[in-house]
C-alpha cells in the first residue's frame, strides 16, 4: 500500500514538474514559432524538408511529457547524414540560395529534437531569426511583415520564459511587450534618418521561383498565365488625368523577333547587336529623346513584384526619369527597359512616359532585315497568303489592314482554351481552327506580315490593369498580353489583332471579354465568392494596404528621404544634417531615459551608504581586491593587512559607523558628518 | 559572544570536539525555537550532541529509534483500558509516548514509513498531538533533533520537500580533524554526564529576547532579495518558501543574539543561510530523472551560489 502511494506521488510530482517547468513552455512556444516559420517558407522549402520540420516539432512536443522518449543523439546524427545527402542531391536543381535555406531549416529541425541546454536554446532562437530574414527575401509585403513580427514576438517571449524561470507567463509577455515598445520608436527614427544603404551582396537567383512572362512564347503560354490573379506590378501616376485610357495601357516588356516555326523568342542577333552598341558607347534612342527636346512627359512609379528576371513593364516609350534610377535601369534599342539586376524582391522604379514620341527603327536597316525573316519550316499556306497580299496591295499599311480585316470578318473566335496545334501551328490556326488566344493572333499576324514583306515583330507584356484608386493601377498576371508591331515608314506602329475579335478585352479586361464569350477564367465557386460584396470590399482594402506599404515603406529610398528632410527643413546643409542626427540620437536617449530613470530614482541611497561605497571604491583601487558581493566585515578582514594601519583603522571605523546607522536600533545624529571626516582621513591614508 | 552561551558551548565541546561552528548553529536553532535535522553517516556523534544539549539546558530527553515498522502510536502514545481496577474505575487512560519530552531525538527518521514520518512532522509543526479526539499539548520548550542517513543508503524513505521544509536547519557534523579526534580518544570520562548550566525557564526567556532583536529594513530587503532571486533564477529547482524566509530572519536574529548584539547584520544572515536553506533548495532523488545538472542535488553548493549572487550592501 505504501509503495502504491509512493509511486503515485512520484508520478504526480513528475507530471507537475513537467507542466510547471517554464522551460518546457518556452520550448513549446519555440516549436510553435518554428512551425509558423515553416508555414511561411513553403515556397523555397522542399516537401521533405517541410515534413522533417513538422515531424521534429511533433516529436519534440510529444517528448515534453516523457522526456526519455526523445530521439537519441545517434538517431539525429543519422538523420543529419541522410539529410546532407538528400540536400546535396537536390541542391543542384534548386539553386544555391534555396538549398541554403533548406539546409538551415534542416539544421533547425534536427536541433529542436535535441534542445536541452541553454546554449542549444539560444542557437535555435538565433537560427529562427535568420530564417525570418530568409523569409523576407521572397516577400516584403505588409502581411509578411506583420506575420514575421508576430513570430519574432513569440521567439522573444520564449527566450524571456526560458530565462525568467518562475516568473508568471503574463509577466514575461509584458516584459517582451515593453521591449518591443522601446524598440519601435528607435527603429522608426533609424528608418527615417539613417542613410538607405545599397545591398551589400548580390542575392543568388533561385531557379524555381521565376514568375510571370518568359522570354520565349509558344502560343498557349500566355493563356496559362491567365489562370493566375497574382499581382504583377502596380503603377502610380501623379494624378487621375495622367492615367492613360484603358485601351492605351500597353505595358511593353520585350520584343520577340525570332521565330523557329513554333516558338517566338528574343533574337540572338539582336542581343549581340545590343551588346556591341553598348560596348561602343552609343546611347539608346530613348535617352536621346529625353535629353534633347524636354518632351511632354508623364511621370509614374512602378512597384514590381519579384520576378527573378530583369525586364520591366513600361508604357512605350518610357525612360528612367532621374540619374539615380538610370544606374539601375537600362534602355535598349527596341525601347524596352531592363533592370541591371534580377528583381528578387519588391522594388520601385521611377519612369517617364512620352506619349507623343514614336518608336523609331532603333538600329536601322539591321532591324528591318531581322524582322523580315520568315521561317520556311512549314506553314506554307500562310506564306502564300502573305505573298498574295504583297501582290495585291502596294502600301504596307494596306497590307496590315487587310490582315486585320480578315481577323474581323473571317469568323475568328477568341478563346482561352484553343485546341492544340502541334503541326504547322499558324496554318492550322488561320485556316482550320480560327480560334485562339492573343499570342495565336499576334504570332500569325507577324508571320503573314513578314511573308508580305512588311517588317513586323511580336511584343509581349501586359495590357490593361484595374484601378486600385484614382491614380493607381494594379496589373495582374492575367493581364498578360501579346501584340504586333509593324515597321511602317521607319516607325514601329502598334497593331493589336485581339481587338478585332474581342474588343472588350482591351477596354474592360480579360474577365469581361471571356464572360461575353461564355468562358470563365476561374471556377464558379471562386467566382461567386469573388463577386460577393463583402469579399470584394475586404480584398480591395487589403490591396490598398499592401499598396500603401509598398509605396511608403519599401519605396522609401535615399531620394524620398532627402525629399522628406527638405520638406521639413528647407535646403539641406551639412550643419543642418548634423543637427538632425544629433537630435535623433538625443531623442532615442530621451525615450530610453524615460523608461530607465524612474528605476534609478528608486535606488536612491542614504548619505551614509554613499559615503561607505566611496570608501569601498578607494580601498578597492588601493588594494586591487574587489568587494563583489562580500559583506563589510569579510571584506575588511581580507584587505586590512594590505592597508596601512592608519587607513585600516579609518576604514574599520567607517564600516562600524555604517553598520550602526543602517542595521542598528538607534539613529545617531551627526553620524554623516563623522563619516565624511573619516572618509577624508581614509582618502589621505590610501594616497 | 554572550557569557552564558559561551559556557554552554564550552561544555558541549567537551563531548563534540572541534565542531564549534556546528555547535553554535545547533544552539542558534534551539534559541530560534526551530527543529534541527542532522544528516550524517552513523557514528559521527549525532546522538551524543542531542543528549549533551538536553543535559546542558536541563531538559527532559527521549530518543525514538525509527524503523520501517514503527507506527505513529508507538511514538505518540495510546489509550489503554484498565481492566484490573474495580468496575467503577475501569476506564481508558492515555499513556504518553516518548514524544512528550522537551528534547526528542528522532533517530534515523528516513528509515520510517511516510505515515510515521508525517505524524512526527505534524507534532513538530502544531506542538500538540490529537489522539482519539483529545488534544494533548506537548511540553515547552519542544525541540526535535532528527537524524537522517544519507539517502543513498539502503532502507531509506527519502523525506519529501514539504517535510524537509519543516526543519528549521540542517547541519552535518562530518569527520573530526586529526587533533580533535586524538583529543577525543585521549578522553578519560567520555560517558560522564555534563553539568546543567541553564534551565527551561531561562531558555524560554532567551527565546523571547531573540524575538525582540532589532532588524532594520536593510536586513529585511536583503532576505527578500535572496529568496526572490531563488524564485526568479533558473538555477534553483526548488525556490525558497515564505516559511524559509521567516526562518532566515529568525535564524539571523538568534545568531545575532548568540554573538551578543542587539541588532542583525548581513553577516548574521550569511552565517545561518547555508544551514537554513541548503536542504530546502535541493531536489529530492525522484526528480533526478528530469535532466537536471548534478549540482542541483548539492544543496550546500546551490545555497552558497545563491548567497554569492546577492550584494548585501545593495540598497
Amino acid at each position: 500500500m505504501n509503495s502504491v502511494l509512493l509511486s503515485r506521488a512520484s508520478q504526480f510530482t513528475i507530471f507537475r514538474s513537467v507542466l510547471g517547468q517554464p522551460n518546457s513552455v518556452a520550448v513549446m512556444i519555440l516549436c510553435a514559432a518554428f512551425s509558423l516559420i515553416l508555414f511561411t517558407l513553403t515556397a523555397p522549402l522542399m516537401i521533405w524538408v517541410l515534413m522533417l520540420g513538422g515531424c521534429a516539432v511533433i516529436v519534440r512536443i510529444a517528448g515534453l511529457s516523457t522526456l526519455h522518449n526523445l530521439p537519441t543523439l545517434r538517431t539525429v546524427n543519422l538523420l543529419a547524414v541522410l539529410a546532407v545527402f538528400a540536400l546535396s542531391w537536390f541542391g543542384l536543381s534548386i539553386g544555391l540560395l534555396d538549398s541554403m535555406i533548406n539546409l538551415l531549416t534542416v539544421a533547425c529541425a534536427l536541433k529542436i529534437m535535441l534542445v536541452e541546454k541553454k546554449r542549444d536554446f539560444h542557437l535555435l532562437i538565433c537560427t529562427c531569426l535568420f530564417l525570418i530574414g530568409c523569409g523576407f527575401i521572397s516577400s516584403l509585403s505588409v502581411f509578411a511583415w506583420v506575420g514575421y513580427t508576430g513570430i519574432l514576438a513569440l521567439l522573444l517571449i520564449a527566450t524571456a520564459l526560458y530565462h525568467g524561470a518562475k516568473v508568471p507567463i503574463a509577466n514575461s509577455v509584458k516584459f517582451v511587450a515593453v521591449l518591443i515598445g522601446q524598440a519601435i520608436p528607435i527603429a522608426l527614427l533609424l528608418f527615417l534618418l539613417l542613410p538607405q544603404l545599397p545591398p551589400l551582396w548580390q542575392m543568388p537567383t533561385s531557379k524555381s521561383t521565376e514568375t510571370g512572362l518568359s522570354d520565349t512564347v509558344t502560343p498557349g503560354d500566355i493563356a496559362s498565365l491567365a489562370s493566375s490573379s497574382d499581382l504583377a506590378f502596380s503603377a502610380t501616376f501623379k494624378s487621375t488625368d495622367e492615367v492613360p485610357e484603358a485601351q492605351n495601357r500597353y505595358w511593353r516588356a520585350m520584343t520577340l523577333e525570332h521565330f523557329d516555326g513554333k516558338t517566338w523568342s528574343i533574337s540572338e542577333k539582336r542581343k549581340q547587336a545590343e551588346q556591341q552598341l553598348a560596348f561602343m558607347g552609343k546611347p539608346a534612342p530613348l535617352s536621346v529623346i529625353a535629353e534633347k527636346d524636354s518632351p511632354a512627359v508623364t511621370n509614374y512609379e512602378l512597384i514590381v513584384e519579384p520576378t527573378q528576371q530583369t525586364w520591366l513593364f513600361a508604357l512605350a516609350p518610357s525612360f528612367p526619369n532621374n540619374r539615380e534610377n538610370s544606374i539601375f535601369v537600362r534602355s535598349l534599342f527596341d525601347y524596352t527597359l531592363r533592370a541591371n539586376t534580377p528583381i528578387s524582391s519588391k522594388k520601385a522604379f521611377y519612369l517617364s512616359y512620352v506619349p507623343n514620341a514614336q518608336i523609331t527603327n532603333g538600329i536601322g536597316n539591321f532591324e528591318t532585315q531581322l524582322n523580315l525573316q520568315v521561317s520556311t519550316n512549314g506553314n506554307a499556306e500562310a506564306r502564300a497568303w502573305g505573298q498574295s497580299l504583297a501582290n495585291q496591295y502596294a502600301n504596307p499599311n494596306e497590307r496590315v489592314q487587310a490582315v486585320m480585316r480578315e481577323f474581323r470578318q473571317g469568323g475568328f473566335r477568341y478563346t482561352l482554351s484553343p485546341n492544340a496545334m502541334p503541326v504547322n501551328p499558324i496554318d492550322s490556326f488561320l485556316f482550320e481552327q480560327r480560334a485562339g488566344f492573343c499570342a495565336h493572333y499576334a504570332g500569325a499576324m507577324v508571320y503573314v506580315l513578314r511573308a508580305a514583306g512588311v517588317p513586323a515583330r511580336m511584343v509581349t507584356g501586359y495590357q490593361g490593369g484595374s484601378a486600385l484608386n484614382d491614380n493607381v493601377l494594379q496589373i495582374r498576371q492575367y493581364d498578360a498580353h501579346a501584340w504586333v508591331e509593324a515597321l511602317i515608314d521607319g516607325v514601329w506602329v502598334r497593331f493589336d489583332p485581339t481587338s478585332m475579335v474581342a474588343p472588350s478585352r482591351l477596354t474592360f479586361g480579360l474577365e469581361r471579354a471571356l464572360e461575353e464569350l461564355g468562358e470563365s477564367r476561374q471556377t464558379t465557386i471562386l467566382r461567386d465568392i469573388g463577386n460577393s460584396a463583402l469579399f470584394a470590399t475586404l480584398q480591395g482594402w487589403l490591396q490598398q494596404l499592401d499598396y500603401s506599404w509598398s509605396k511608403w515603406v519599401l519605396g522609401f529610398d535615399n531620394a524620398a528621404q532627402t525629399n522628406m528632410l527638405e520638406e521639413l527643413l528647407g535646403a539641406l546643409t551639412p550643419q543642418k544634417m548634423r543637427i538632425v542626427f544629433l537630435s535623433a540620437i538625443g531623442l532615442i536617449a530621451l525615450i530610453l531615459a524615460m523608461y530607465f530613470l524612474p528605476k534609478k530614482e528608486k535606488a536612491r541611497l542614504s548619505p551614509s551608504h554613499r559615503i561607505l561605497l566611496k570608501a569601498v571604491t578607494h580601498v578597492e583601487t588601493k588594494t586591487g581586491i574587489k568587494r563583489k558581493n562580500k559583506t563589510l566585515s569579510t571584506y575588511f578582514q581580507e584587505v586590512s593587512t594590505l592597508l596601512t594601519p592608519h587607513a585600516a583603522k579609518a576604514f574599520e571605523q567607517l564600516c562600524k559607523q555604517f553598520e550602526h546607522e543602517t542595521y542598528g536600533q538607534q539613529q545617531t545624529p551627526g553620524n554623516t558628518a563623522v563619516m565624511k571626516r573619516q572618509l577624508k582621513t581614509l582618502k589621505q591614508a590610501v594616497k | 559572544m554572550r557569557q552564558d552561551i559561551n559556557q554552554v558551548q564550552q561544555a558541549l565541546s567537551k563531548k563534540i570536539i572541534g565542531k564549534e561552528h556546528q555547535l553554535k548553529l545547533a544552539i542558534t536553532c534551539l534559541l530560534a525555537n526551530g527543529h534541527l535535522l542532522i544528516e550524517d553517516l552513523p557514528g559521527m556523534g549525532k546522538t551524543t550532541l542531542s543528549h549533551a544539549l538536553s543535559q546542558v539546558f536541563g531538559l527532559q530527553y527521549a530518543r525514538i529509534q525509527f524503523t520501517s515498522d514503527l507506527l505513529p502510536s508507538d511514538m505518540l502514545g495510546v489509550n489503554i483500558f484498565h481492566t484490573h481496577e474495580r468496575d467503577e474505575e475501569k476506564r481508558f487512560t492515555f499513556r504518553h509516548g516518548p514524544i512528550f519530552s522537551q528534547v526528542v531525538l528522532a533517530d534515523e527518521l528516513n528509515r520510517a514509513s511516510p505515515k510515521t514520518q508525517s505524524a512526527l512532522l505534524e507534532a513538530m509543526e502544531e506542538r500538540q498531538v490529537s489522539i482519539d479526539g483529545v488534544t494533548h499539548a506537548l511540553p515547552s520548550p519542544f525541540f526535535v533533533i532528527a537524524t537522517q542517513n544519507p539517502s543513498y543508503q539502503s532502507g531509506t524513505y527519502p523525506l519529501p520537500e514539504s517535510q524537509l521544509d519543516r526543519f528549521f536547519m540542517r547541519i552535518s557534523l562530518g569527520y573530526p580533524a586529526w587533533e580533535a579526534e586524538k583529543a577525543m580518544l585521549m578522553q578519560q570520562d567520555a560517558s560522564a554526564p555534563l553539568t546543567q548550566i541553564l534551565d527551561a525557564a531561562s531558555l524560554n526567556k532567551m527565546q523571547n529576547e531573540v524575538a525582540a532583536i532589532h532588524t532594520s529594513d536593510a536586513i529585511l530587503h536583503y532576505i527578500l532579495r535572496l529568496v526572490s532571486e531563488s524564485r526568479q533564477s533558473n538555477e534553483f529547482p526548488n525556490p525558497l518558501s515564505p516559511r524559509a524566509s521567516r526562518a532566515l530572519l529568525q535564524g539571523a536574529k538568534a545568531w545575532a543574539y548568540v554573538s551578543g548584539r542587539d541588532y542583525v547584520t548581513p553577516e548574521d544572515v550569511q552565517a545561518v543561510f547555508v544551514a537554513i536553506t541548503a536542504h530546502r533548495l535541493t531536489l529530492s532523488s525522484h526528480q533526478m530523472s528530469l535532466g537536471q545538472s548534478s549540482n542541483a542535488f548539492d544543496g550546500e553548493k546551490l545555497s552558497q551560489k545563491l548567497l554569492d549572487s546577492i550584494d548585501p550592501l545593495a540598497a
